[in-house]
């Protein structure tokens, strides 16, 4: 391609007050550029229509706007993104800004961005999208509200559907159940389940856009969004039902959840006698009790002696919010428990209710809920942790024992019926216990040891390998990974439905424990993911967090070591290998955000606009002083442009001033780092280099999700090298940063700078 | 830390709900209650365990509580409460279960239960003072007599006025034994010495005479007088100024009633202050209260039980024909009129008397002191016996 490079300098926004624009434009001309000159309003209209009549008639294919952030002016300076590489040189927020006007060390700075942007320029090309004729339908998994609604959702947006689920029925959980807590005040009357969930299935049956698998479960889903194909085998093994093969273009997950396993409860007493029952088992013996004798007049008894009940305590969090069982809330046991009080008041008047619970947890209007309840003369709220649950046989009573309670000491509580509000626990896929699986993760990891580079991805392991649900063929595992207790969610902040398996969205309790009012909902945003990604994939554009970025990586595969390293760390598994271990790239599945271009050390990997050439030449382009004073220290910083790099820009904005011994570079994430970039610095003669990111660990704040920590994981042994060196290995350093940090900004560049003025200049400075 | 087996008293929650209006089992212990509370310590904070005991019905617990009678109901409480549960109407609530609780009778317990209880049993008490002065005086006096003659003091005061006091006097004494056995005796915790009774016993006096206690209802920064001149302590002293009428009103009948018989208008100096001085105090308290609990404007007027209403109307009607009474002796009016005006008045003034003493309301006269003084005892004996421990 040719290099037709324009340079366009804006003097507007004090820019012109601050630098000598003259200057600049000699600078910008050392790089012999096709066209370069300064213009006091770039973003107006004649300023736009100079650029565009040199495109047109100076044919500049590569516009190098010498202005704002890249974040401002999108608008404006929006040239053909296929034809016309546009290069964005921030000289407003990120220098005059934040430095002291017409200095010299802010003119330096001025100018080492805007060789840092032509070097880009110059070997950057506009992408080339990968537009493809993609499958369309959605494949929804789970058959219960959440998959319901999200099946008819995305049937009225004009999409096929194939829903799959494992039982003869639709409904999922609540299908069988008596009646469901009334979600609206006043909240005098509980509907039966049925009678809504009916509506919904007679709905979703009727649609023609939906195919219906009942009884049915998934065999494997291999492909990509836009190109899954799914086989879907019998739930059951013994049905004589062929596998059915379906092409899929997005999926939704919908499995819902099971009730924590009851005897893991034996500590609250499960099992001591046949009146301690768990909220399922209560649910269950109400809609028994209903399909009776079908109608709502009957009571409920003991079981041990089939007398009527007079007292029930239900526990809360019976095995929740407890390290050793689930550490979670599940949201919804609070309001079943009172809902069930609700109904024993009216099957059994005269029975005394308590409710034994650490916090009562009813999200919204449901307080009102709550507040009704706690009002009624025989229910008793009992605030406390129960400390143990024993059984008189003689007089065959339940005796609790509350401790921590408001009473100003501990309590007992001699009831006739114990229930135990347990948790709820995803479906996430079953642990992989068979000898197949084992065999395969100890493969796994012995291949990791023996390849030829560092073992990479800390997270691998951490990772419990899972199956049974959507038996994924891809190289990471066959499911979705969880985010934490299991759940296969993404970032609970910013992504919802978002998962680590691009096209594959999760939804409904399977994601977070919900209740059916916030299934519904879930269904619609998980549906819309899926119509995005289907939608943005056939244009060839990214999905969140890079939306509409229109590269993807490119592999020189002829060159490639078999490392394994993009296999094992890119954070959406999109990569997968063959027998030899050579990388298979799916672009489909692919975030753009170039973990796997940091990680292969015979760099291979590149983005048409982004690769470890690319930015080494910009570090090259670099201008380094000799002389040893205080202003000549240069430090780099690799700033993520999710978080770090908006954070620059709003400090510009609010003219905070910053040391001016920084030069920042923009990364999509601080993961696609390649060591190398380290090595052409040190040897440049920069000082110091800090890394600005998002935070890790568990509550990760990064966009891709492993990135940041990769880049932490990786500087550990590159730090390994700096002692080798003889370099100290506090010359660089990684910060985690969120983006409303900036406040923090110039305190840690500050700190940064000066730790690296006490060591001294970098020795190889001028070799 | 002591083990409570719990045992909930649904009849008792449904009581205590219906013999005021508060929402306790809306309260979700959060204990901005107890915190607001001006009177509450931090040895002894009140209202929030009253609030869920009361929700629970634990009658052990609530019949040894003596902090209701340590409420004044400024409602600090019920205007910081968060969920609406009105903690100081629930202390009021309490109060009138305390006085059901310490009549070993169960008259209380009726009459705070239904209003036509309480009807009932005052005309009971008025068709008895009606038979026994038609009994003594007849139903129409003779010709010729003057009021002394026809209504002669000293029978009025042998068959009425001091079978009234040593009535009143013999309920209030074994209410208030029963009270103290309740409060302070089947507190094993502590173990009051002998020779406390007594030093303490100025504390019994001090707050039947002053209520002090009103006074600290207001816990703001303000000095005395910035207070009193703002009509915070309004409240306090009307009720005071009531108090003492009525005690000085109650102390002339009982004792000195032939100087109320007298026809001369200035004959003594303690006509003048007893009646007149009492009078005043009886008519201005009882329409200031009765103007609060219509306008409804302060926390303590919010909610009127029936019970309120019955005890200031009667005290109201009292003095009103007491005046009339008085009024028309001195005017020397026929002695015929004043004749039936003073059977109007004894009818009025006994069953309120009998009644309303003992039974109801008007009872925090003795409960309210004596429990300021139970409670003081126990603190002082509490700390004193933490002296002993520490040396």
């Amino acid at each position: 391609m040719d290099n037709n490079v324009g340079v366009y300098v804006c003097s507007g926004c004090d820019i012109g007050k601050s630098l000598n624009v003259e200057r600049l434009i000699n600078t910008a001309n050392d790089a012999k550029p096709a066209v370069c000159m300064s213009h006091e309003f770039l973003c107006g209209g004649e300023g736009v229509s100079l650029i565009k009549k040199d495109i047109t008639e100076k044919s500049i294919n590569k516009v190098v706007i010498v202005a704002c952030s890249m974040r401002s002016k999108q608008d404006v300076f929006n040239f053909d993104p296929l034809s016309i590489y546009t290069e964005r040189v921030n000289i407003r927020e990120h220098v005059v800004r934040i430095s002291p006007p017409n200095n010299d060390n802010t003119q330096s700075l001025a100018e080492d961005y805007i060789n840092m942007g032509i070097a880009k320029a110059k070997k950057a090309e506009p992408p080339v999208p990968l537009i493809q004729d993609l499958n369309k339908t959605i494949l929804v998994v789970g058959g219960g509200v959440t998959g319901l609604n999200s099946a008819i959702n995305s049937a009225k947006a004009g999409y096929n559907v194939v829903l799959v689920e494992k039982k003869p029925n639709f409904g999922g959980f609540p299908y069988s159940k008596y009646k469901k807590w009334e979600t609206k005040p006043p909240f005098d009357k509980n509907v039966y389940i049925k009678e809504g969930l009916d509506r919904l299935i007679g709905e979703v049956e009727a649609s023609n856009n939906i195919k219906i698998y009942k009884n049915s479960k998934i065999r494997s889903i291999s492909g990509a969004p836009g190109r899954f194909s799914v086989e879907i085998e019998p739930a059951n093994e013994n049905d004589k039902v062929d596998v059915a093969n379906e092409d899929v273009g997005a999926v939704v997950v919908a499995t819902g959840w099971k009730p924590y396993e009851a005897k893991k409860l034996d500590y609250l007493g499960y099992g001591l006698s046949p009146d301690i029952l768990t909220n399922v088992e209560l649910e269950e013996l109400y809609s028994d009790l209903y399909q009776d004798g079908k109608n709502e007049n009957f009571t409920v008894s003991r079981k041990s002696n089939n007398e009527q009940v007079k007292s029930i305590a239900f526990i809360q969090c019976a095995g929740s919010r407890d390290e050793n069982h689930l550490p979670y809330c599940s949201t919804v046991c609070c309001m079943s428990s009172l809902k069930e009080a609700a109904l024993i008041r009216k099957n059994n008047p005269d029975a005394n209710i308590y409710i034994i619970y650490r916090d009562i947890r009813t999200l919204g209007e449901y307080e009102n809920f709550y507040r009704k309840m706690q009002d009624d003369e025989r229910i008793f709220m009992v605030k406390g942790v129960i400390s143990g649950v024993s059984y008189d046989k003689t007089n065959n009573i339940i005796d609790l024992n509350v401790k921590d309670t408001l009473f100003k000491g501990d309590i007992t509580l001699n009831v006739e019926m114990v229930v135990l509000a347990a948790g709820m626990v995803p479906n996430s896929g079953e642990v992989a216990i068979s000898g197949e699986m084992k065999a395969e993760v100890n493969n796994g990891s012995d291949e990791t040891q023996g390849a030829s580079c560092e073992a990479a991805d800390p997270d691998m392991s951490a990772q419990v390998a899972k199956s049974g649900i959507l038996n994924l063929t891809y190289r990471q595992g066959k499911e979705m990974p969880d985010l934490v207790y299991g759940f296969p969610d993404s970032n609970f902040i910013c992504f919802p439905y978002e998962s680590r398996r691009t096209g594959i969205y999760s939804a409904g309790s399977v994601r977070a424990p919900m209740d059916t009012v916030f299934s519904v909902d879930d269904a619609k945003g998980a549906t819309l993911k899926a119509i995005q990604c289907i939608e943005q994939t056939s244009k060839g554009r990214a999905v969140h967090p890079r939306s509409n970025d229109m590269t993807y990586p490119l592999f020189d595969l002829s060159r490639c070591t078999q490392c394994k390293r993009c296999t094992e760390e890119c954070p959406f598994g999109a990569i997968d290998e063959d027998e030899k271990g050579t990388p298979e790239p799916n672009p489909e599945r692919c975030r753009r955000c170039g973990v796997c271009m940091g990680a292969c050390p015979v760099r291979i990997i590149s983005f048409k606009n982004y690769s470890p050439d690319i930015v080494a030449s910009m570090i090259k382009s670099l201008y380094i002083p000799e002389e040893e004073e205080d202003d000549n220290y240069r430090i780099l910083v690799f700033a993520c442009e999710n978080d770090a790099y908006p954070a620059f820009d709003v400090l510009g904005i609010n003219k905070m001033n910053l040391s001016s011994n920084i030069r920042v570079i923009p990364v999509r994430c601080l993961g696609s780092i390649n060591n190398v970039w380290y090595a052409d610095a040190l040897s440049k003669g920069i000082d110091g280099i800090l890394l600005l990111g998002c935070k890790y660990g568990d509550d990760y704040q990064c966009h891709f999700t492993k990135g940041s920590e990769l880049a932490s994981y990786r500087m550990v042994n590159l730090k390994e090298t700096l002692t080798r060196l003889v370099l100290e290995e506090e010359r660089i350093k990684q910060i985690q940063l969120e983006f409303s940090d900036y406040m923090k900004l110039p305190e840690i560049v500050e700190d940064f700078v000066n730790t690296i003025k006490s060591l001294g200049p970098n020795p190889y400075k001028g070799f | 830390m002591e083990n409570i087996i719990i045992k909930t008293d649904n009849s008792l929650v449904s009581y205590i709900k219906n013999v005021g209006e508060s929402n306790f089992k809306k309260c979700f212990q959060c204990g901005t209650c107890s915190a607001v509370c001006p009177l509450s310590t931090e040895d002894n904070p009140f209202p929030r365990k009253e609030m869920i005991w009361a929700g629970w019905g634990l009658k052990e617990k609530l019949t040894s509580d003596l902090d209701p009678w340590l409420c004044y109901y400024c409602g600090e409480c019920s205007k910081n409460c968060p969920r609406n549960a009105e903690p100081g109407e629930l202390m009021m609530s309490l109060r009138r279960f305390l006085v059901g609780a310490y009549d070993w009778t169960g008259i209380s317990r009726l009459l705070y239960g239904s209003k036509y209880a309480e009807y009932i049993a005052l005309f009971i008490v008025a068709l008895i003072v009606f038979i026994e002065w038609a009994i003594l005086f007849g139903l129409s006096p003779a010709a010729g007599l003057t009021i002394n003659q026809a209504v002669s003091p000293d029978k009025v005061d042998y068959f009425f006025d001091w079978p009234m006091t040593v009535f009143l006097g013999a309920m209030l004494t074994s209410f208030i034994y029963n009270m103290y056995r309740k409060t302070v005796l089947s507190d094993s915790s502590v173990k009051i010495p002998f020779k406390l009774y007594f030093t303490e016993g100025w504390s019994l006096m001090f707050n039947f005479f002053t209520q002090y206690r009103y006074a600290k209802c207001d816990d703001g920064e303000e000095s005395f007088f910035k207070k009193l001149a703002d009509g915070k302590y309004n409240f306090w002293l009307t009720h005071l100024f009531l108090m003492i009428s009525y005690v000085a009103l109650f102390i002339g009948i009982v004792f000195f009633l032939n100087w109320f018989q007298e026809e001369n208008s200035f004959p003594f100096l303690h006509i003048i202050l007893f009646d007149y001085f009492a009078s005043i105090g009886l008519i201005f308290g009882t329409v200031y209260f009765v103007i609060k609990r219509f306008t409804k404007k302060i926390e303590r007027s919010k909610f009127s039980h029936h019970t309120d209403w019955m005890f200031i109307i009667l005290l109201f009607l009292t003095a009103l024909t007491g005046i009339i009474l008085r009024a028309v002796i001195v005017y020397k009016f026929p002695t015929a009129l004043i004749f039936y005006v003073y059977l109007v008045h004894l009818l009025i003034l006994l069953p309120m008397l009998v009644i309303e003493v003992p039974f109801s309301k008007w009872s925090h006269l003795a409960y309210r002191p004596v429990a300021v003084y139970f409670a003081n005892l126990k603190e002082k004996a509490k700390n004193l016996g933490n002296v002993e421990t520490t040396d």
